[in-house]
């Protein structure tokens, strides 16, 4: 059985889809890659999927089964076989379903857009290689740097998830903010005391290693296998092998020496939150500058934050921070009085009632900003603008609190250049996808726990901190790493060490290992890289295939020679009389917009050719140019919306240069550039799926025939300038 | 052919290329002159100079030898005061006799040690003592005072006496101001003529200039009638005002405020306003205090001498009540008090007939001056020392300017108020005035030590003067500032300070005979070591030697020892044989090759690197270049992957987003299939596609990884061949870095300066 | 093999937890109350905090990328899942690691695993409807109240045979091993806080109804219109804290309301055109990097009024005259306007009490309450009992993510 044809199997979906089947088998008997062709009523039911059994077993692994949207039936289909112990890797899916049969009218052109899909599928099927699983030992070792509240319990939960861990803590304790907060806001109990159960397993637990006083310079390597280099007390570095890292290095508070209306630094009675936090810990609750007896108290909140100069978001923690220890400084001096100035009191649910609560004990509340800060013969005098009352408040104060904004901690950019993980623009860790991944980082592997992403409650932090371990414990597999390898492969010595795709994945997969020989590299000697890609740390979005020169790496499932192929059969009979748009779709968020367009039997024209993508930075300036060449009159590119690209987050936009880049070069040599563009998917939207395809059919009809079609493509000798 | 970035600041290594360019002035070679034709040349030279040379050799023994009769026979080394010109020229003689021996010389050096040693040994001071009789002296001073007294009350009267005479005239005046005004509402013209007239009869001079330039003004139209209006009601007013109130303080005397308003029937507030611009310019000036409103007078052109003189009889007496006891003390006190009522009452009058008091005054002061002299001499000898110091020392200071003023001014000070109302607490200004005194005086007796016993260490001030080193230091350095002293070399460790001293004419002339003696000496030796064997390069030297013989002799061509140049005639003839010995030098080496060729600028175009920094290694002994080169990008092998952008340490090198279209269809076969798979699949599918040959590039918005043209900043690129090493193009990549000085950049700057 | 898992609610934080145990090989067993998955999240159009639709959930090493559609989970083919939709939790005994649950299944017309979604029964009667394309499980829904002779057609004429209509409510008792409550929050119909007489004029809603008229593949197509008379509001007010923050009703805050009105009031005033919005409230409570909501709204002309609505009389052409206290101002002001959105509070949804109750977990007013406070473990609510998502108490879509990984998280490190 020659291993380069295939088995096609249709499916009528139960005898709904009104598309000349018979026509179809005709036509793909035709076609010399098919060895046979299959119609069946519900291949996605049980009576269907013996039936693809049998055919996978004939064709040696080459089927393809053209139905409705593979998203639905692939995994059903994966299922069985997988039960049945085949290999279901080499299958490929044309969906006539959403795709021709229930958006256009015409069925003539249904057909043969069905026809011209199916022998495309063809052309790439018989060129599929066969994929194997692939297996990888790797150190169930795991490092947290930080040791808050957030890395301590991520140590907790690795070690009881079976993970040795190496806990690095900058300073000479354990326990980072929350060991000197006096009371924690929904229990009433103060730090000290959480923190103690959780210090207590950590000591007995052998699984852990502390090391405090130790500092991280620089992290290499990648997932499974990163090299920390740290120095401990006496600053000699030291180098640790680990597989996966989680940042918990927490938060730092902002200091506002440079806000002068709060004279902060210049007057030892203006402190910050946490100081008054660590004062009311350590029990001493008397005037810094003097010592003598506290009254009077003014508390400001918003200091540094919602503001335009220092941090322009709330730092959320503050409000519940400054009631607490409003309450406490009443419950210790009973006459004491508290005023806090506000603009919005930020307590989130159960807080509510501990702010009505502070209400009642008579904290006085002032909605309004400082104006000035002054000191006359000993006493602190601060002046207040009441918004409601619309006045000025003068009062001597014996203590000013300022609730400082919350920052990222130090050196957290520094080890985003070496470890690759992105910042967010306020300096936080950016989390790999706001809304339902929030402790990744785009570095596979790494892991952010806790205040070093964004403030967070010591409740909150823990909760981050079991997430980030079970994160954590997916990726590594308890060591053991078995998968079918879908993705990217490199092959070594085609790679000319341009290090592009390097410098383009959007998760850092790729790593340049130079090159050296063990006598030392004279003048003349070149430098040479070569680049190395785990396949099994690849996202397979096939960014790095488009951007290779030498095509060292492609994907998988999806090589240059099985595209090419695939474009020129799809496009095998397009001519000027029936002008043919051709669209690459990326399988993330245009494969959703195109199958709701079909679902809900939106119309658009039919002399469109659909290609499926893993992403759309898969699609290189040369798949553009050569689809031209093959006689398409419009090529478009279906794709993510800015910043979702769903697999690595970049592939769109480098889609996007491509485009652009593809444009400019055909203006230059004689086409018109508007016969190729790219387009943005938002499965909410449907309509813009059928906007932009009737876009492209009317500049279609409108550019009139290519020069391919016209003959004078490649002529440029002839024609002098 | 890659461009360098349009004019932008000059990198350093640009800067240092242009002045090397420049400096050397040429890199290539001339046409080469044969060897021997160069030995000729030299031989040729060194004939001509041979009889030019013996007698410029001898000139200046024979010079120095007349030099030391005419010395001697003059003796001018007597006139020589100042050790310090003394030192150095002995200095200069010894060094100049080490180079090359001359008795002449030598005599003139020994001449000039025994005047110094006879100078220094130590004039015994004669002290004479003048004693005298202590309470005659105080009755004749307070006699004198109440003869002064008298003589000033006669000045009071005749000053009323006038002032009665003005009243009158002063009441027409105030009748025309008044008029003037009315009038001026209506018609400004006349009323600008009257306060003309006013202004004359006041004679007060800026008055008058004001009221012509405004005439002059309105007459040639360039003032209009409105703003000519508003002119004469305002400005001439004030200025008829000021002239009024000049009128009243030259005619009656310095009156307050309040009294001139009266005067003028005006309201004080007016008077105010005038006089405010009248102190400004430095006419009217505040005398005393009447109650607590403050006097004004007339400005004197020059403050009449007796009231100076007074000032200073009084402080004299105050000094000398200080060395008085009791009784004498007492008296003393009282004619002081007088003394001092008597100087304010001479500087409210203002101007005065200065002959009838200047006798009297003179009389006091001499007695005044003998008073003092006698407190010194009555005191103990060892502080009469310090004393005398003192006291001469306060003369010295008085005599100076400065400490004059603030006596003068000070005292109104602190009583009046100034222009702008503010007093000076008298405590401050009492504290202040001590300080001040104390300072002047000690800077006083440094002086005169300086100048009588000539250049002083601190050291030496300390011992003689008591006063701790550190103040001396400050003041030596003030007055250093203040160029009292001049720093005159130093002696084991200290600096010496010396007052300037106009050297005498005979200083002058030993000082320049043994300066120009030494600079001789060594221009002989020199010259003897190059003519015994004569060699190219020593060309330049030679003619620098001759250069400084005749630079010697104009000099010595000035120098007078009484009233006449020593040896005229030798130094006439032997100014002619230096100039033709300098001309023959110059002349030979013009012919002989020249070792500085001239730059063409073709020849800039395409200059070999390396040769040129041998070049200038050997011209200049050093070669700053780093790596100069001009970097070749080729685009038929460039990936556009910026691995060179990121591997170059200087950051020269750069992936610009152009994309230079027409290369693409300028690619070899044999390259296109050199280049890896898919960029040459790229490059033939464009080829198979394209209608036409495209002729311009594109730029693009936005960088695009894979595509863009390099270009390198070649004044920051230092050729370190890093960004070639690390190109992945095919073959040995698209980088390639030629040790060629292919820099239109310089080529430009030059022929734009030439 | 100890028992499965059994996940009370199929909303973002049931279904995570459901897809993550699954993956990590647990076989679990997902109960949900309505038809299709995707609870609340179905009807909001666009998520905070990124502003993207809300149909998806998170990829992984099995799914690779960052994020898949809700319609391609394919919950019904996981093997270690089984589904139970419209199902309700009986009474819960037996000890922990050992429950017996009794499950109330709904009777199921159509079966998930067969319906191919070809669209036959939807052409053939008014009692199958496609709740949404997006919708999990892939298949149509049947509503018994309006069967026709057309429903039985197509249940002869089915391809795949997929519609029962015969089907009965079944009952079901499970041994489960853990409870994992994520009940999620019912937004409040403000009925009885008279005030603002909602309920009696059509044109008073509250802001989830807001967001199904937003949403472009609701009715209206995304135009923001008014639901007495279908006509483009041009003039929309929100009140915030309708009931939170109150004595009679709930005194907590109910946290993420202020955040999604003033994500609906920037939809309104930037995509939308021409719409006036006013915001009343007395602490606007965007945290965190939710500012950027107050900020956007305050630079594309939002109005804010810091004070109380006081009085609302509807006018004959249905727009509303609303008198408000402005406590900055201390006037009253008068505004004339199209639709008038309720913030309304964020309750625990309805059964949590019965739960709590049969569970003997603590409550946290209303909401499931952690078991020990000062572990500050969250998740933990019980021996062998966890709870995840807005059952806690109001919570964002991420952080309902991270509670139900933090589940996860700890079953796995019971089970070790």
């Amino acid at each position: 059985m020659d291993d380069n044809k295939s088995a096609v199997l249709i499916c009528t979906c139960g005898k709904q889809l009104q598309l000349g089947f018979d026509f179809l088998e005709t036509q793909v008997k035709k076609m010399d890659l098919a060895t046979s062709v299959d119609v069946h009523d519900l291949v996605c039911q049980e009576e269907g999927l013996p039936k693809i059994a049998e055919l996978l077993k004939a064709s040696s692994g080459h089927l393809v089964i053209a139905a409705c949207s593979s998203q639905k039936i692939q995994p059903r289909i994966d299922q069985y076989l997988d039960s049945k112990g085949l290999d279901s890797s080499q299958i490929q899916y044309v969906n006539i379903r959403e795709h021709s049969a229930w958006v256009h009218k015409d069925l003539d052109e249904a057909n043969q857009k069905s026809v011209d899909m199916i022998r495309g599928t063809l052309a790439r099927s018989a060129k599929s290689t066969k994929r194997n699983i692939e297996q990888k030992e790797i150190s169930t070792h795991v490092t947290v740097i930080g040791g808050g509240i957030a890395g301590v319990e991520s140590a907790l939960s690795l070690s009881n998830l079976g993970y040795e861990v190496s806990l690095l803590e900058i300073t000479d304790e354990l326990g980072g903010h929350v060991r000197s907060l006096p009371v924690v806001a929904p229990t009433g109990k103060s730090g000290k005391e959480i923190l103690s159960s959780r210090l207590d397993m950590l000591q007995n637990d052998n699984n852990i290693i502390i090391m405090t006083k130790t500092r991280v310079k620089y992290v290499t390597g990648e997932m499974g296998n990163f090299t920390v280099h740290y120095t401990s007390e006496d600053e000699e570095e030291r180098t640790l092998n680990t597989s996966a890292i989680v940042l918990a290095t927490g938060f730092k508070e902002f200091k506002p020496t440079s806000m002068d209306e709060y004279r902060y630094g210049k007057n030892p009675d203006v402190i910050t939150q946490f100081e008054l936090s660590c004062m009311l810990s350590e029990g001493k609750l008397t005037r810094p500058s003097d010592d003598k007896p506290i009254k009077e108290v003014v508390m400001i909140q918003c200091v540094g934050s919602r503001s335009e100069d220092y941090k322009k978001d709330c730092s959320k923690l503050c409000c519940t921070f400054a009631i607490d220890n409003s309450l406490e400084i009443i419950e210790r001096i009973p006459d004491a009085n508290v005023r806090i100035v506000y603009m919005d009191i930020r307590v989130p649910f159960e807080n509510e009632m501990i702010y009505k609560e502070s209400r009642e004990k008579g904290v006085d509340y002032i909605r309004g900003r400082v104006s000035m800060t002054w000191e006359q013969d000993g006493t602190t005098y601060v002046r207040v603008y009441d918004s409601l009352l619309d006045k000025y408040l003068e009062t001597p104060v014996d203590l000013l609190v300022l609730s400082a904004a919350i920052l990222p901690p130090d050196g957290i950019t520094e080890l985003s250049e070496t470890l690759g993980y992105a910042i967010e623009d306020d300096g936080h860790v950016k989390e790999l996808y706001g809304k339902l991944r929030r402790n990744e980082t785009r570095r596979r592997g790494v892991v952010a726990a806790g205040g070093v992403t964004r403030p967070q409650f010591v409740f909150e932090a823990v909760t981050d901190a079991q997430a980030g371990a079970l994160i954590i414990h997916n990726e590594l597999q308890g060591g053991k790493i078995e998968s079918v390898s879908r993705g990217a492969v490199l092959n070594a010595d085609d790679c000319v060490g341009c290090s592009l795709c390097a410098q383009q994945c959007p998760r850092g997969v790729p790593l340049m290992i130079e090159q050296i020989e063990d006598e030392e590299a004279d003048e003349e000697q070149k430098i040479l890289f070569k680049a190395t890609i785990d396949t099994l740390n690849c996202h397979s979005c096939g960014v790095c295939q488009s951007l290779c020169p030498s095509g060292a790496t492609q994907l998988n499932f999806l090589s240059n020679d099985q595209l090419w192929s695939e474009i020129e059969a799809t496009l095998e009979d397009a001519g000027p009389e029936y002008p043919i748009t051709l669209c690459f779709y990326c399988e993330e968020c245009s494969v959703s917009t195109i199958d709701i367009v079909g679902t809900r039997k939106m119309e658009y024209p039919a002399n469109t050719r659909l290609i499926p993508v893993p992403c759309a930075g898969r699609v290189s300036i040369i798949d553009l140019l050569k689809a031209f060449e093959h006689g398409a009159s419009t090529v478009m590119i279906a794709a993510c919306e800015k910043d979702r690209c769903h697999i690595g987050g970049t592939g769109n936009e480098i889609a996007q240069v491509q485009v652009d880049v593809a444009r400019d070069i055909l203006n230059a040599i004689g086409w018109k550039g508007e016969r190729v563009d790219m387009f943005r998917m938002f499965s909410a939207e449907p309509e813009r799926f059928t906007n932009a395809v009737n876009e492209m059919v009317k500049r279609a009809k409108e550019l009139g025939p290519t020069p391919v079609h016209e003959g004078t493509a490649g002529k440029w000798m002839e024609v002098t300038e | 052919m890659s461009q360098s970035k349009p004019e932008k600041a000059f990198a350093p290594k640009r800067q240092r290329m242009l002045d090397m360019v420049l400096a050397l002035g040429g890199l290539k070679e001339e046409s080469a002159i044969p060897l021997s034709k160069v030995k000729e040349e030299l031989d040729r030279l060194k004939t001509e100079l041979a009889p030019l040379t013996d007698s410029i050799l001898a000139f200046p023994d024979s010079y120095f030898e007349k030099f030391l009769e005419a010395v001697e026979k003059s003796n001018i080394t007597t006139e020589i005061s100042d050790k310090g010109i003394l030192k150095e020229s002995i200095a200069n003689l010894e060094e100049a006799l080490s180079k090359s021996e001359s008795e002449s010389l030598k005599g003139l050096n020994k001449l000039l040690v025994d005047t110094l040693s006879s100078m220094t040994e130590v004039e015994e001071t004669s002290e004479t003592s003048v004693d005298i009789d202590m309470t005659t002296t105080l009755s004749t001073i307070s006699d004198l005072t109440s003869e002064i007294e008298s003589i000033t009350d006669e000045f009071e009267n005749t000053a009323e006496t006038e002032a009665e005479s003005a009243r009158d005239e002063l009441v027409a005046l105030v009748k025309t101001l008044n008029e003037s005004k009315k009038k001026a509402e209506t018609d400004a013209e006349t009323a600008l003529d009257e306060l003309q007239k006013l202004g004359t009869k006041t004679r007060y001079g800026p008055g008058l200039r004001a009221t012509a330039q405004v005439k002059r003004g309105k007459r040639e139209g360039r003032i209009d009638d409105t703003r000519f209006h508003k002119l004469v009601i305002e400005n001439m007013l004030t200025e008829a005002n000021r002239g009024v109130i000049m009128f009243v303080l030259g005619k009656m005397g310095s009156k307050t405020v309040v009294q001139i308003g009266e005067l003028m029937q005006a309201s004080s507030q007016t008077v105010q306003n005038a006089l405010v611009t009248m102190i400004q310019r430095g006419e009217v000036e505040m005398v005393g205090l009447d109650g607590d409103a403050p006097v004004f007078s007339k400005v004197l052109p020059k403050t009449p001498n007796p009231t100076l003189v007074l000032k200073i009889i009084v402080q004299q007496v105050r000094g000398i009540v200080k060395s008085l006891e009791d009784d004498a003390a007492k008296t003393a006190n009282e004619s002081l008090d007088k003394l001092q009522a008597l100087l304010e009452r001479l500087k409210i009058l203002g101007a005065y007939d200065e002959t009838e008091l200047s006798e009297p005054m003179n009389k006091l002061r001499e007695t005044v001056d003998s008073a003092t002299e006698a407190a010194l001499t009555s005191q103990t000898s060892d502080d009469t020392e310090n004393l005398k110091l003192l006291i001469s020392a306060g003369l010295e200071a008085f005599a100076r300017f400065r400490l004059k003023i603030t006596l003068e001014k000070g005292p109104n000070l602190v009583s009046g108020t100034n222009v702008y109302g503010e007093k000076l607490d008298p405590e401050f200004y009492q504290t202040m005035m001590d300080t001040y005194l104390e300072n002047e005086l000690e800077r006083g007796t440094i002086l005169i030590l300086i100048r009588e016993l000539g250049a002083l260490t601190t050291h030496d001030l300390a011992e003689r003067t008591s006063i701790p080193q550190d103040r001396i230091l400050r003041h030596l350095l003030r007055m250093k500032r203040d160029e009292l002293l001049t720093l005159t070399g130093e002696s084991h460790g200290y600096m010496l300070y010396d007052v300037p001293r106009t050297p005498s004419e005979a200083e002058i002339t030993i000082q320049t005979a043994s300066d120009l003696a030494l600079q001789l000496s060594e221009a002989k030796v020199e010259l003897q070591r190059i003519l015994r064997e004569l060699k190219a390069p020593d060309i330049g030297n030679l003619a620098n030697s001759l250069e400084v013989f005749s630079k010697a002799r104009d000099k010595l061509a000035t120098v007078y020892v009484s009233g006449a140049v020593i040896d005229e005639t030798t130094v006439n003839e032997v100014e002619e044989s230096i100039q033709s010995a300098v001309l023959l030098t110059y002349r030979t080496r013009a012919k002989i090759p020249s070792t500085r060729p001239k730059v063409t600028l073709e020849d800039l175009a395409d200059v070999d690197v390396p040769s040129v920094l041998d070049e200038y290694r050997s011209q200049m002994g050093y070669a700053p270049l780093l790596g100069f080169g001009t970097i070749e990008w080729e685009q038929s092998k460039c990936l556009g992957c910026k691995s060179c952008e990121i591997e170059c340490p200087e950051n020269a090198i750069e992936l610009k987003p152009r994309i230079e279209m027409p290369k693409f269809f300028e690619i070899s076969d044999e390259a296109l299939s050199q280049l890896p798979s898919s960029r040459s699949l790229f490059y033939k599918t464009i080829q198979n596609l394209a209608k036409g040959k495209p002729s311009k590039d594109i730029s693009l918005e936005k960088e695009a990884p894979g595509f863009g043209s390099v270009e390198v900043d070649l004044w920051l690129c230092v050729a370190c061949r890093t960004c070639v090493r690390r190109c992945p193009g095919p073959e040995s990549g698209a980088l390639e870095l030629e040790l060629k000085w292919n820099l239109p950049e310089v080529v430009k700057q030059i022929t734009s300066t030439s | 093999m100890s028992n499965p898992v059994l996940i009370i609610g199929a909303g973002v934080a049931g279904m995570t937890a459901a897809v993550e145990l699954a993956d990590s090989g647990i076989k679990t067993i997902l109960v949900e109350r309505q038809e299709t998955v995707g609870g609340n999240a179905l009807d909001l159009y666009k998520a905070f905090p990124t502003d993207d639709c809300f149909y998806c959930f998170e990829g992984n090493r099995w799914r690779p990328g960052i994020r898949k559609c809700f319609y391609r989970s394919a919950l019904t083919d996981q093997p270690n899942i089984s589904l139970r939709m419209n199902s309700e939790i009986g009474d819960i005994s037996g000890a922990p690691d050992q429950f017996s649950v009794k499950l109330k299944v709904g009777p199921g017309y159509v079966n998930p695993k067969k319906c191919t979604m070809c669209g036959l029964c939807l052409e053939k009667s008014e009692a199958f409807r496609l709740l949404s394309p997006q919708c999990q499980p892939q298949a149509v829904v049947y509503d018994p109240t309006k069967a026709d002779d057309g429903a039985k057609q197509a249940e002869e004429e089915c391809p795949t045979k997929a519609i029962n209509l015969g089907a009965q409510p079944t009952e079901e008792t499970v041994q489960v091993s853990d409870i994992v409550i994520a009940t999620g929050y019912h937004e409040m119909q403000p009925v009885n806080v008279d005030e603002y007489n909602y309920g009696k004029h059509p044109n008073i809603i509250t802001q989830l109804e807001l967001a199904k008229i937003i949403d472009p593949i609701g009715e209206s197509g995304g135009v923001p219109v008014r639901p007495s008379d279908g006509k483009p509001a041009k003039r929309v007010m929100m009140v915030q804290c309708v009931g939170s923050r109150d004595e009679n009703y709930y005194p907590y805050c109910s946290k993420i309301c202020c955040i999604f009105a003033l994500k609906h009031a920037n939809i309104l005033t930037q995509e939308r055109d021409d719409v006036k919005v006013s915001v009343v409230y007395m602490d606007i409570r965007t945290y965190d990097r939710y500012e950027r909501y107050y900020r956007e709204s305050r630079n594309t002309g939002v109005e804010f009024v810091r004070g109380r609505v006081s009085l609302i009389e509807p006018r004959k052409d249905d727009t509303l005259d609303i008198t408000v206290y402005d406590s900055l101002l201390d006037k009253y002001l008068k505004f004339s306007v199209d639709l008038f959105v309720l913030s309304s509070a964020l309750e625990p949804s309805e059964g949590t009490d019965k739960l709590i109750e049969t569970l003997g977990i603590k409550s946290t007013s209303g909401f499931v309450g952690m078991v020990d406070p000062a572990s500050e473990n969250e998740v933990v609510v019980g021996d062998h009992i966890y709870a995840c998502g807005a059952a806690l108490g109001p919570a964002e879509v991420p952080e309902s993510v991270t509670q139900a990984r933090a589940v996860v998280s700890k079953i796995l490190q019971s089970r070790k």
